[in-house]
């Protein structure tokens, strides 16, 4: 059986990450949504959670990640084309603590659950 | 003018119209909500509408006296009956005598002198049983789009509420100002990052103003209490930063111009979209006043909102006391999964099963048939969260920025 294509959906023609629409794995994925400046179909690169986010381009730290047309962060470092672009590798330019939480778990790693 | 009837509303004396004929009962005092809510039960068991609401301090705020007031006076509501405990700050016998001003039926007592529990909640019956056969008779008068507010809020977002839901709402909000009506949007907190956005949408230079400014405290508030609207089920739910969110949400307030800031509980004083402001004008610790959708959605409804919206990613189950709740989710996964408690389905906009235009004359057709009487799921599961937190507020001056 042919597998089914992977879609990333991106929002708006100038981002530089698409948005998975399924649980994405590594290898071929298909861009649909506002995709006439990209080629319709690239490789990730990794696992791409469903809702998380796919680079559409190599990316340096400091650089803009675009969304909806507008920026919704900064890369913290390095990002190829593919990758997952998440807490790990962006953060807000307003929001201090959340670049601070756990990638994974995304927990707040500055708030003790301990008793005393 | 060719207008198309919405519903047979109800009219109240104070000329407003409402889509519920409610009794609400107020407690000034948490003291008071035991019995409060007993009452209610007493009427819920039997499928009459009445509910509670009310102030949970002993402390009494001006900012939760000025929500309260418009609860006991909202359009949805017919009747009001204020149990007070006896020694606290809020007066009973005030909230009562606004909503009698307002043509309301009216009444109010406290436990203490009725004589404790069991002889308030047989009085409080006695009185209820006897505003509701009055409501029977309130007039019915046909209600029109024009005559409609409705609030725009989102909870549990994730990835798909700024693609679908929210994109959703705001065509909804579009529909309603192009015809008429009243649409108020909150979450500033969630608007970080869009100053040059939201401003560019005020009407006037004095709205712009107006948004700058409240922009601008609200990005004091976050940033002092490194608190910003973006929590763990977000980021799981594919959310990296606030800003991201931020465009998610604000899709909810469509595209028209914004009309006006309000503060908590002002109501718009003309057609069209609102943006309402619901951060502290002084300095507060959050926990005293950033709560969670439901009193977020009380808020919206004491600017007089007739039925609120409420866009969810991860799933959502909570109502109102007060006006219905309408859960509209474009995560599919979320809605297979909690579909007693989401109302309706918005992810034929990212399958392209459903157009824009469909998928709103749809929500339209669901919103009339709530406003003629059909339950929300929030109003089926008997849904009706909402505390009200202590906030400070100056209804006249335009908030200034913090000074730190």
């Amino acid at each position: 059986m042919k597998k089914m294509d992977q879609i990333c959906y991106i929002v708006h023609e100038t981002d530089n990450v698409a948005t998975a629409m399924e649980d994405v794995t590594a290898g071929d994925i298909k861009l649909t949504g506002e995709n006439k400046n990209r080629k319709g179909e690239m490789i990730a690169l990794q696992q791409i959670p469903f809702g998380h986010k796919v680079a559409l381009c190599d990316m340096e730290e400091g650089d803009q990640i675009l969304k909806y047309g507008v920026c919704i962060g900064i890369a913290t470092k390095k990002i190829r084309k593919g990758m997952h672009v998440h807490l790990h590798n962006m953060k807000s330019a307003y929001d201090f603590r959340s670049a601070q939480l756990d990638p994974v778990t995304v927990h707040a790693k500055d708030i003790e659950y301990k008793m005393y | 003018m060719n207008e198309k009837i919405l519903c047979q509303g109800y009219q109240r004396r104070d000329g407003t119209k409402g889509i519920r004929n409610k009794v609400l009962i107020v407690f000034t005092v948490e003291c008071s909500k035991y019995v409060c809510r007993k009452i209610a039960e007493y009427f819920q068991n039997i499928g009459e509408d009445v509910e509670t609401i009310g102030s949970h301090s002993c402390l009494h705020n001006q900012v939760n006296i000025r929500r309260m007031l418009k609860y006991c006076t909202h359009p949805n509501v017919g009747g009001v009956l204020v149990i007070g405990h006896g020694c606290e700050y809020t007066y009973p016998s005030m909230l009562a005598k606004e909503a009698e001003r307002s043509g309301r039926e009216a009444a109010w007592f406290y436990q203490q002198e009725a004589g404790g529990t069991k002889k308030s909640i047989i009085r409080g019956i006695t009185i209820v049983q006897d505003m509701l056969d009055k409501l029977k008779n309130v007039p019915r008068i046909p209600m029109y789009i024009q005559d409609l507010v409705i609030g725009g809020e989102c909870g549990g977002s994730d990835f798909t509420s700024g693609l679908a839901g929210n994109a959703l709402i705001g065509s909804v909000f579009d529909y309603v100002a192009d015809h008429g009506g009243t649409a108020v949007f909150e979450e500033l907190s969630e608007g970080i990052g869009l100053k040059d956005y939201l401003v560019s949408r005020g009407i006037d230079d004095k709205v712009k103003q107006d948004i700058a400014n409240a922009y601008d405290k609200t990005v004091d508030f976050c940033s002092a209490y490194g608190q910003f609207s973006i929590a763990p089920g977000n980021m799981d739910g594919g959310l990296t930063t606030i800003e991201e969110k931020s465009m998610g949400a604000m899709v909810k307030s469509g595209r028209r111009p914004i009309q006006s800031v309000l503060k908590i509980a002002q109501s718009p004083t003309r057609k069209g979209v609102h943006l309402l402001d619901v951060i502290p004008d002084e300095k507060l610790e959050p926990a005293h006043f950033i709560a969670a959708d439901p009193s977020d959605m009380l808020d919206l409804i004491a600017a007089g909102c007739h039925i609120v919206f409420l866009v969810t990613g991860r799933g959502h189950v909570v109502g109102t006391p007060v006006s219905p709740v309408v859960k509209v989710t474009g995560n599919p996964r979320t809605y297979n999964r909690m579909q007693d408690d989401i109302d309706f389905c918005a992810a034929g906009l990212l399958d392209g099963t459903e157009s824009m235009p469909d998928m709103t004359e749809r929500m339209l057709k669901k919103l009339r048939s709530i406003c003629c009487g059909r339950l929300t799921n929030a109003e089926k599961m008997g849904h009706r969260e909402g505390i009200l937190y202590f906030n400070y507020q100056d209804p006249v001056n335009v908030p200034k920025c913090w000074q730190f």
